[in-house]
């Protein structure tokens, strides 16, 4: 199956911000309990941060500040925080890196696996200047028996017995130049297979240096020793940015990248069983001109992340969120007001038209059912579920009050449901895997 | 009584007037805490935009102030505290129906569509620049001649500020140890959302610039720069300064 949701709630129906550039955070000890980060502002603009959160697997969600430790949260993850980013070995990590001294460009990508061993993917400048640059891709990894001393030591460059093994040499990125209104970046992801730490996947998505002229391009590479030799996996995607991989806990690998069509920015999402040697065809999840609206600031749209859960994938993207059956094939669900006739969202008024902006959308893929795992501590009913809830019946999304009555209700547009499931269980599996923190986020220096 | 509500607007980012309707309650995709009630909302008195329609709803208050009993009105001054189905917010003051009914008939009889304390928020907003600009080390009236990058071309990631510097013709010194005729200014040209606030300034343009002195190695690109968003005003704000 394939779940679909625009994330901004209807209480925020008269919004219109740049909601891209997200992260997802799963609890792999109740994978109902879901948290998203977006460049969304705090709505009524008090400061610090806020977060999506879901507590049904992602079919809702609403907004609300992120707790601190000042509000009795001790750890990271728990606070719905950016637990990669905030974690002390994450931090580690990406310090180690930059102790490495290797010149690199862009952000950092890691993966870790729950052996201990972690693996890490960046850019290393061989020429140019800012804002392009001439790069290789550098993986670095760092094993569970090593000293933490001196951490990311275990693969290094043959020429020069530094660390840093070359996944692909020569490759051109432009941090500032835009396509469809979005920074192209320096576009990397990563990913471990949870069932074997020396399987790994590397993304990246630039150009070769000796064709200046050549389309911006993802490609693929993978490992099976530990990341000592790569291979170039036969599928590539030119115009294609943000991409995003992961492994289920079956071995099925994702891919999740946005496409430029020359007008339209495509969300597509590639699931392989057998490495990429058979041919496939992507599952478009989102489309939409790619003009509309006009971009505030960059990332325009952010890049999309991917997370294996169970034998499938949860997933975020920021998309235009015209209310359009045609921008979403396989149908999706909107919290917020919207008019799906006259293609218009509508403020919780259900009157006011309110105009395209960038939302957050969150998808759950074939058997990425949420479930609580062995050990997992239930805790306790939703809110509003209870019999302590009192108060106003609850509204669905299409509108409130006066006016609303022609509104649909409820998950306004299903479309025309997900392509046949796989014979893998949609059903959850009876082992939920290990929490794989850090693998495919954001490691900024 | 405008000072207390000015310090209520300077900490509460919306205000309504709203009736109790239930007590240990909340609406139906909140939690029900022991201080919270449903309060049916009358009329927004500010907020942002997106928040204008909220007339008529029915919202969850975490209150903080003294029990109300239920049917009781009050201009409550509260903060966001979960967007859902419905609205939940965190109450940071109170205040009698009848302190803000001079301000709702005010903006009526002055058939002012906006919050009945656009006034206040106007005045906060000048104070505001006033505190700012003291921090500035010169404030000027000055026009953009020339832009050049200036930055550092070994930066390495994509939200770089991307410094460029800009020559100021300045017509008119305000404040500050400066000359009329040109002067240099760094600007963060970078499209990035670290920098989208800050000025950019494009060729011609005209207005009051809060100029700030630079530091480090940005003291060897201009001797200012302008990088906060208060920092570019319209050349007519002056007068808002010298008040």
């Amino acid at each position: 199956m394939l779940l679909i949701v625009n994330m901004t709630p209807a209480s925020l129906g008269a919004e219109a911000n740049q909601d891209g550039g997200l992260w997802l955070e799963v609890d792999f000890d109740n994978t109902y309990n879901l948290t998203v980060g977006a460049q969304t502002p705090a709505p009524l603009g008090e400061s610090g941060d806020w977060i999506y959160v879901s507590d049904d697997g992602g079919e809702s969600w609403t907004l609300r500040p992120r707790p601190t430790e000042q509000d009795g949260v001790a750890d990271a993850a728990a606070a719905g925080g950016s637990a990669v980013r905030a974690s002390p070995a994450d931090r580690d990590a990406a310090a180690a890196i930059q102790a490495l001294d290797r010149g690199r460009i862009g952000a950092v990508r890691a993966a870790a696996h729950a052996d201990g061993t972690v693996y890490a993917v960046f850019r290393r400048r061989t020429g140019g200047a800012f804002p392009k640059f001439d790069t290789d891709i550098l993986v670095v990894r760092d094993d569970p028996e090593t000293g933490r001393d001196k951490p990311f030591r275990q693969l290094l460059d043959p020429r020069d017995n530094l660390p840093g093994r070359v996944v692909a040499a020569g490759r051109t990125v432009s941090l500032t130049a835009t396509m469809g209104q979005e920074r192209l970046g320096a576009g990397l992801a990563i990913a471990v297979d949870p069932a074997k730490s020396g399987a790994v996947w590397i993304a990246t998505c630039d150009h070769a240096a000796d064709d200046p002229g050549g389309a911006w391009t993802l490609r693929l590479f993978h490992s099976t020793d530990r990341g000592q030799t790569w291979s170039v996996e036969p599928r590539s995607v030119a115009n294609a940015r943000g991409p995003a991989l992961a492994v289920s806990a079956e071995g099925t690998t994702g891919l999740l990248y946005q496409h430029f069509t020359g007008a339209r920015w495509e969300t597509r999402l590639e699931v392989f069983k057998d490495a990429w040697t058979s041919a496939t065809r992507p599952l478009v999840l989102h489309s939409a001109p790619a003009h509309t609206p006009t971009a505030e600031f960059l990332p325009f749209l952010g890049d999309p992340q991917l997370v294996g859960v169970g034998a499938g994938f949860l997933g975020v993207f920021g998309g235009a969120n015209t209310p359009d059956v045609a921008n979403f094939p396989h149908g999706v669900a909107y919290q917020r007001g919207a008019d799906w006739e006259n293609h218009t969202l509508l403020a919780g008024d259900g009157v006011t038209v309110i105009p395209p902006s960038i939302d957050p959308f969150f998808f759950r893929h074939w058997g990425a059912q949420p479930a609580r795992g062995p050990g997992a501590q239930f805790r306790g009913p939703s809110p509003g579920r209870g019999p302590i809830s009192r108060g106003p019946v609850s509204r669905g999304p299409g509108g409130r009050g006066p006016g609303s009555g022609d509104l649909p209700r409820g998950p306004i547009f299903r479309g025309p449901g997900p392509p046949p499931a796989p014979e893998a269980p949609l059903s959850a599996p009876p082992d939920t895997p290990e929490p794989r923190r850090g693998e495919g986020q954001d490691l900024k220096l | 009584m405008s000072d207390e509500i000015k310090i209520l607007l300077a900490k509460a980012p919306l205000s309504f007037v709203g009736t109790v309707l239930y007590l240990d309650a909340a609406t139906s995709d909140h939690r029900v805490e022991g201080n919270s009630a449903v309060i049916g909302v009358d009329c927004v008195l500010h907020g942002p935009p997106e928040l204008s329609h909220l007339a008529g709803d029915q919202i969850t208050l975490r209150l903080t102030q003294n029990r109300p009993e239920i049917g009781e009105a009050f201009a409550f001054f509260t903060a966001g505290a979960s967007f859902g189905r419905t609205l939940a917010l965190t109450e940071l003051g109170r205040i009698n129906v009848d302190v803000v009914e001079p301000f709702i008939t005010a903006a009526r009889d002055a058939g002012r569509g906006d919050s009945p304390f656009a006034p206040l928020i106007e005045e906060m907003s000048r104070d505001s620049l006033r505190r700012h600009a003291e921090g500035a080390a010169a404030v000027v009236l000055a026009r953009v001649v020339a832009l050049e990058a200036a930055g550092d071309r070994n930066a390495v990631m994509e939200d770089d500020p991307d410094w460029w510097r800009a020559t100021l013709d300045v017509g008119h010194v305000e404040r500050g140890e400066l000359k009329s005729g040109p002067v240099n200014v760094l600007l963060a040209n970078s499209r990035d959302r670290a920098w989208s606030a800050s000025p950019k300034g494009r060729p011609g343009e005209e207005g009051l610039w809060l100029l700030h002195a630079t530091s480090g190695e940005r003291a060897r690109l201009a001797p200012f720069e302008i990088t906060h968003p208060e920092d570019a005003q319209p050349t007519a704000r002056l007068a808002a300064l010298r008040r």
